[in-house]
C-alpha cells in the first residue's frame, strides 16, 4: 500500500436513546416524534429559560450503562456532568451538559472482522436543538430553530483511530448499529443517528466533519475528503485544522471554520447537577439485563444446531430474524427454515430494503407457510411468492394462499393425459433413452398447472403412465 | 501567564463581548489587579485535596421518567420577536 | 386596610428610595385580595384579605406574568412564563408587591451595579443600600405594611444589606431553599433567604419557603422543621469568634465597638465565648470570587438574544449577531465577570484557577466544620461605605467563607436603626442555632 492510502478515521457516533424512554434527559418534556410540530414539546428547563434547572432521568443512566457493558467497557464509579461552553444558535444555554471529567464508559472494544476497534469513551450529553435553513447553509440569511430536539439523550460513542477506510468506517457502523439494536435503545423511527468523523493522511491534519447522518453519507462525506486531502498533498498546501459540513444533497464538503484559535469550552463542573456513584450492584443488574449479543450467538447457533458459520452469520444480521429462526426450527425441518430464512427470506427483505421487524411478517404465519411446505400443500415456488406478500399484510397465511389460488393440486391425472397425448415425439424420445424429454413433459405439466403441483409427483405419474 | 491586551482580546472572542479599545485598556487593568490579589491561591497546599463542585453532599439525584406537560405555544414565544410559522429565527451561521 | 395604599405606599417609597425594579401594577387583581369566603368577594381594593401579608422579592427570582430583570438590561423586558417554586409556597399566603432593586445578576456589594435606579438607605439616603439584595432590605424597614421579604445570596448579598439598612436577614444553609426559578449568578453558592423587621418576621417567611423541591437537584431531603419554634429560647449557645475577622483590620472603630459592646451583652447573659483562628481567611476572597465568577460566565452565555431578553435584527453571522446584542446589554461589572470566569475556566488556566479554587473550598468547608464542632455559633459584623473592582470585591471579606460553605447565618442589627448587623453563622442545617441566638440577641440588645 502507498503511504499516502494510509487513511485513519475516528468515529464519534451520537445516538439517541430514546427507544425505552419517555422523557427528556433533564426535564420531564414527553419526546418529539418525526410527526411533531415543531417546538412543541418543550419547557423551561429545554428552552434555557433563566431560572430553570436540570434533573437527571434515572433510565437514561441505566440505558448508558449497559451500552458500556455491551461495548465492553469500565464503567466509572464517580461520573460528574460538565457545561461545555460555546456558541452556537441551536444551544439552549450557550453551554451543552455533556460529561467532560469522568466518562461513565471507558476503555472499551468491539472485535470487527479481523480487527479490533478501540473504544475510547462512551458519554451521556443533551442533543442540540435542530436548525434547518430557508435555503442552504452558505447562503441563508437567518436559521429556524427546533427545540424539540434540545435536551435529547444521546450517549455518544467515541472510537480511537482504528478504521482505515470510508468503506470501513460504514461497516463498522453498520456493525455497531446491530449490536445497538439488540439492546434495544434506539428507535430509529424519530431519530437518526449523527456521526462526526476524523479524517487524515500521513502529512495532513485530522479534519472534522461534523453532523453527517446515514451510513452512506459518512462514506461518502470521508470518501470525499480523503481525495481533497489528497489533493491539497499533491498542490502542497498548508494544512490547518478544520471543521466541515457535509451537504449530503449537493454531496459538497463546506468549510465551517479555519479556527484562529481552538474554540475554548472553559469546562466546569455543572453546579447544578450532583455528582452520580454507580454501584457494582447495579452494573450487575444492568449486565444481567443484556440480552445475548452478536458474537456470542454466532458461536451458540454453530454449536447448537450444527449450521455453517456463514448461516450463523445471516441469521443474527438482525435480532428478530435470529428469533424467527429458533421459534420456526421448534417446528418445522431444521434445513428447510435456514433456506428459507437465509436465502428466500433474505432476498426478499434486501429486495425491499426492510428490516424483518419493519415488516409485518408474524413468527406464526411463517411457520405456517413452512409446515404448508412440508406436508406438500404448497411447492417451495409458491412459498416464495406468498412470503412476498406477506411482509406486507396482516392476513392469515393460509388466507392469502387461498386468496392467490395457491392451493397445491395432487389429482392431475387429466392433464398428463392430455400433455402425454399432445407430445407423442417427446414420448417416442423418452423411451428411445432422453431423460431432456422427460424433463420437457414435467415442464410442460407444470405450466399447465400454474406450477401448482409438486415436480417430483408429476415424474412420478408421467412415468406410471407411460409404462 | 502573560496579561496582555492579547489575552483580553481572546478572552473577549471566547465570550462574544466586543470591546472598544478603552473598555480594552481597563479589563486589562482590571484583570492585572485582580490575577495579582488572587495569587494568594498559589501558597496553599492542595495535594490529595478532593474539590468541592458544592458545599454539600449531593449524590444520585434522579427522575422518574414520567412526562409532563409542555409549554403552550403562547408562553414559549412569549418573549421573542424572532418568529416565524412555529420556529424561532436565529442569525445566519455563514 | 385598602389594599390601594399598600401600592400607593410602595410607588411613593419607590419614588424616593428606588427599592423595586417593577411594582406589581396588577396587585390589586390578585386572586389572593379576595376574602376567603363571603359572597361579595371582588378582587377590589377594600376586599383585602387580611390573612395574607405583603412582601417584595428580589428580582432575580422568577415571577409569572410579573416583569424579571435580575437588574439587567438584557432581561430588561423579560416576563416569565412560569413561577419559582418559592413564589408557588407563598401562593395564598403573601401578595408580591414588588421586585426588588438588585446589583445586576447580584454582581456587586451594594446594588450600585444595577441597569436601572440604584436604591437609597432608608437611614441616609445619601448612603447605599448594600447589595446585592438591596431593594428589599430598604423596603422591608421602611414599609408599613410589608415586614418581610425574599432576597437571594451569593456571597453575602443578604447578610450586607441586612446590615446597611437595619434589618434581619437569614441566609439559610446552601439547597435548604429551592433555586428552582432563580436566575442564576453562581449555582454552587446561590441560596434564597429572607428579610424581616424582626427575627421573627424573616423567620415566618422562612417557614414557608424551605423544603425540599424534586426541581432543584441540589436541594436537600429532609422533613419539614417549623423554625418558629426556635424563638422566645433563652438556651445557652458556645459562641466562637474568629480573631482575623475581629482584630479590627480594615474595620471602622465604631463597628467594632458596637460589635465587642454586643458580644459583652451576650456575655453578661451567661453565653461564653472563646477568640479562635481561622487559617484560610486569606483565601475566603479568591476563592470564593473564582468559583463565583467561573459559575457566572456560564450562566451569562444563554443570553444571546434569540428566545428571550434584548434583541435585535438579525444581522450579521451568530458569532456577529451574539457578541452585538451582548455587547449592547450586558453592564460593565456583568462584562468584568464574564471575562474573568472565563478566563479562569479556560484550558491552561484552568487548573491553576477554577480547579484550585474548588480544591481550597473543601479546605475552608472542613475548617469550618472542625471549628463549629466545637462551637455553636460564630459572630461576626457584617456592615461597611467609589472602589476598584479589588476593593470592592475585598469588602466582601466577611460574609464570602461562609457562603463558600453554605452555612446558614443570621444578621442582626447590634441595636434598633443602626445600620451595623451582629452577624451569627452556625454548621450546616442548624438553623435553629442561627435563629434561637439571633432572637435572643434581639431581646438583649
Amino acid at each position: 500500500m502507498k503511504e499516502s492510502d494510509k487513511v485513519v478515521v475516528g468515529l464519534e457516533i451520537h445516538v439517541g436513546v430514546t427507544k425505552k424512554i419517555k422523557t427528556k434527559l433533564f426535564c420531564s418534556c414527553a419526546l418529539p416524534e418525526k410527526e411533531s410540530s415543531p417546538n412543541s414539546n418543550l419547557c423551561p428547563t429545554c428552552l434555557g429559560m433563566p431560572g430553570s434547572k436540570p434533573v437527571l432521568n434515572k433510565k437514561v443512566l441505566e440505558i448508558a450503562v449497559k451500552l458500556g457493558l455491551a461495548l465492553n467497557c469500565n464503567i466509572q464509579k464517580e461520573n460528574f456532568f460538565s457545561r461545555k461552553t460555546y456558541f452556537y444558535p441551536d444551544m439552549a444555554k450557550n453551554y451543552q451538559i455533556t460529561q467532560y471529567e469522568s466518562p461513565l464508559c471507558i476503555n472499551g472494544h468491539l472485535r470487527f472482522k479481523d480487527k479490533v476497534i478501540r473504544i475510547r469513551r462512551i458519554h451521556i450529553e443533551e442533543d442540540p436543538a435542530s436548525i434547518q435553513y430557508p435555503k442552504e447553509i452558505d447562503n441563508s440569511e437567518y436559521c429556524l430553530l427546533d427545540y424539540n430536539r434540545s435536551g435529547i439523550p444521546l450517549c455518544e460513542i467515541v472510537t480511537e483511530p482504528d478504521l482505515s477506510s470510508a468503506e470501513e468506517a460504514r461497516e463498522f457502523l453498520e456493525y455497531l448499529i446491530s449490536i445497538i439494536d439488540y439492546l434495544d435503545i434506539y428507535d430509529s423511527k424519530n431519530f437518526t443517528i449523527r456521526v462526526d468523523a476524523n479524517v487524515s493522511l500521513p502529512g495532513t491534519k485530522r479534519a472534522e466533519i461534523k453532523n453527517i447522518s446515514g451510513f452512506k453519507a459518512v462514506e461518502k462525506a470521508i470518501g470525499f475528503e480523503v481525495i481533497r486531502q489528497k489533493g491539497k498533498l499533491r498542490r502542497n498546501e498548508e494544512f490547518r485544522q478544520e471543521t466541515l459540513h457535509f451537504d449530503k444533497t449537493s454531496g459538497r464538503i463546506i468549510v465551517l471554520r479555519e479556527k484562529e484559535f481552538e474554540e475554548d469550552y472553559g469546562y466546569i463542573y455543572d453546579p447544578d447537577l450532583p455528582k452520580i456513584i454507580i454501584s457494582d450492584e447495579f452494573v450487575k443488574k444492568i449486565k444481567n439485563e443484556i440480552p445475548e449479543l452478536p458474537t456470542e450467538k454466532i458461536e451458540r447457533l454453530i454449536k447448537q444446531y450444527n449450521i455453517s458459520e456463514y448461516n450463523a452469520n445471516v441469521l443474527v444480521s438482525e435480532r428478530e430474524i435470529c428469533d424467527l429462526f429458533e421459534e420456526s426450527i421448534k417446528k418445522v425441518d431444521k434445513n428447510l427454515t435456514i433456506n428459507f430464512i437465509a436465502v428466500t427470506l433474505k432476498k426478499i427483505l434486501n429486495y425491499n430494503k426492510l428490516k424483518l421487524k419493519e415488516t409485518k411478517l408474524t413468527n406464526n404465519n411463517f411457520i405456517e407457510l413452512l409446515q404448508m411446505i412440508e406436508k406438500n400443500e404448497l411447492t417451495p415456488r409458491m412459498g416464495d411468492l406468498l412470503l412476498r406478500r406477506l411482509i406486507f399484510t396482516n392476513k392469515k397465511t393460509k388466507e392469502l394462499a387461498d386468496e392467490m389460488g395457491f392451493s397445491k393440486i395432487n389429482n392431475f391425472d387429466k392433464s398428463i393425459e392430455r400433455i402425454l397425448k399432445a407430445n407423442k415425439d417427446a414420448v417416442n424420445d423418452y423411451k428411445k433413452g432422453s431423460s431432456k424429454a422427460l424433463h420437457f413433459l414435467i415442464g410442460q405439466v407444470l405450466r399447465e398447472l400454474k406450477g401448482r403441483a409438486d415436480a417430483k409427483l408429476i415424474e412420478k405419474k408421467l412415468l406410471e403412465k407411460i409404462k | 501567564m502573560k496579561i496582555d491586551k492579547e489575552l483580553i482580546e481572546k478572552v473577549s472572542r471566547v465570550a462574544r463581548l466586543n470591546l472598544h479599545e478603552e473598555e480594552k485598556e481597563g479589563f486589562l487593568k482590571d484583570f492585572k489587579d485582580v490575577l495579582e490579589a488572587f495569587a494568594k491561591i498559589k501558597d496553599i497546599d492542595v495535594s490529595n485535596v478532593d474539590l468541592s463542585v458544592h458545599p454539600i453532599k449531593f449524590e444520585n439525584v434522579l427522575r422518574e421518567d414520567k412526562p409532563e406537560k409542555s409549554l403552550s405555544e403562547k408562553d414559549i414565544f412569549l418573549n421573542t420577536k424572532h418568529k416565524e410559522k412555529r420556529f424561532f429565527k436565529g442569525p445566519r451561521i455563514l | 386596610m385598602d389594599a390601594k395604599n399598600i401600592l400607593n405606599e410602595a410607588r411613593s417609597l419607590n419614588k424616593r428610595y428606588n427599592f423595586f425594579i417593577t411594582i406589581n401594577e396588577s396587585f390589586l387583581e390578585e386572586p389572593f385580595l379576595k376574602k376567603a369566603s363571603g359572597k361579595n368577594a371582588k378582587p377590589s381594593g377594600k376586599n383585602y384579605n387580611e390573612k395574607v401579608k405583603l412582601i417584595s422579592v428580589k428580582d432575580n427570582i422568577c415571577t409569572k406574568g410579573l416583569r424579571t430583570t435580575a437588574g439587567s438590561k438584557i432581561l430588561d423586558n423579560y416576563v416569565p412564563v412560569f413561577d419559582a417554586t418559592v413564589i408557588e409556597k407563598i401562593k395564598g399566603k403573601y401578595g408580591v408587591v414588588g421586585k426588588t432593586a438588585m446589583d445586576e445578576f447580584g454582581f456587586g456589594s451594594f446594588s450600585t451595579n444595577c441597569a436601572f435606579n440604584v436604591p437609597k438607605n432608608p437611614l441616609d439616603e445619601t448612603r447605599t443600600c448594600g447589595g446585592s439584595s438591596g431593594g428589599g432590605a430598604g423596603y422591608t424597614y421602611l414599609s408599613k405594611y410589608s415586614d418581610s421579604s425574599i432576597g437571594e445570596s451569593t456571597g453575602g448579598s443578604i447578610s450586607c444589606p441586612a446590615a446597611f439598612c437595619s434589618v434581619v436577614g437569614i441566609t439559610p444553609t446552601y439547597g435548604l431553599v429551592s433555586r428552582y426559578g432563580l436566575i442564576d449568578y453562581a449555582n454552587s453558592l446561590d441560596k434564597i433567604g429572607t428579610f424581616g423587621k424582626t427575627v421573627k418576621d424573616a423567620v415566618k417567611l422562612l417557614n414557608h419557603i424551605a423544603g425540599y423541591d424534586k426541581k432543584d437537584s441540589t436541594s436537600i431531603k429532609k422533613t419539614k422543621e417549623d423554625y418558629e419554634k426556635y424563638l422566645g429560647k433563652n438556651s445557652k449557645l458556645k459562641i466562637g469568634i474568629i480573631k482575623e475577622f475581629s482584630n479590627g483590620e480594615g474595620i471602622s472603630k465604631e463597628v467594632e465597638k458596637e460589635f465587642w459592646n454586643g458580644v459583652k451583652k451576650l456575655e453578661n447573659e451567661g453565653m461564653n465565648y472563646d477568640e479562635i483562628s481561622f487559617s484560610l481567611t486569606d483565601v475566603f476572597i479568591p476563592t470564593y470570587y473564582i468559583i463565583a465568577m467561573s459559575e457566572a460566565s456560564t450562566n451569562l452565555a444563554k443570553y444571546s438574544g434569540i428566545r428571550y431578553g434584548a434583541s435585535d435584527e438579525l444581522k450579521g453571522t451568530f458569532n456577529e449577531y451574539f457578541s452585538h446584542v451582548r455587547s449592547n446589554n450586558f453592564g460593565k461589572e456583568a462584562k468584568r465577570r464574564i471575562l474573568l470566569g472565563t478566563f479562569m475556566r479556560m484550558a491552561g488556566y484552568r487548573n491553576a484557577f477554577y480547579i484550585k479554587a474548588l480544591k481550597i473550598r473543601s479546605l475552608i468547608i472542613n475548617e469550618y466544620k472542625k471549628l463549629l464542632k466545637n462551637y455553636d455559633v460564630f459572630p461576626k459584623f457584617s456592615e461597611i461605605e467609589k472602589l476598584s473592582p479589588v476593593e470592592a470585591y475585598m469588602s466582601d471579606l466577611l460574609t464570602v467563607g461562609p457562603n463558600l460553605a453554605g452555612l446558614p447565618m443570621i444578621s442582626v442589627p447590634v441595636k434598633k436603626d443602626r445600620p451595623i448587623g451582629m452577624h451569627f453563622i452556625a454548621d450546616h442545617l442548624q438553623e435553629n442555632k442561627i435563629i434561637q441566638i439571633g432572637d435572643f440577641y434581639e431581646r438583649i440588645r
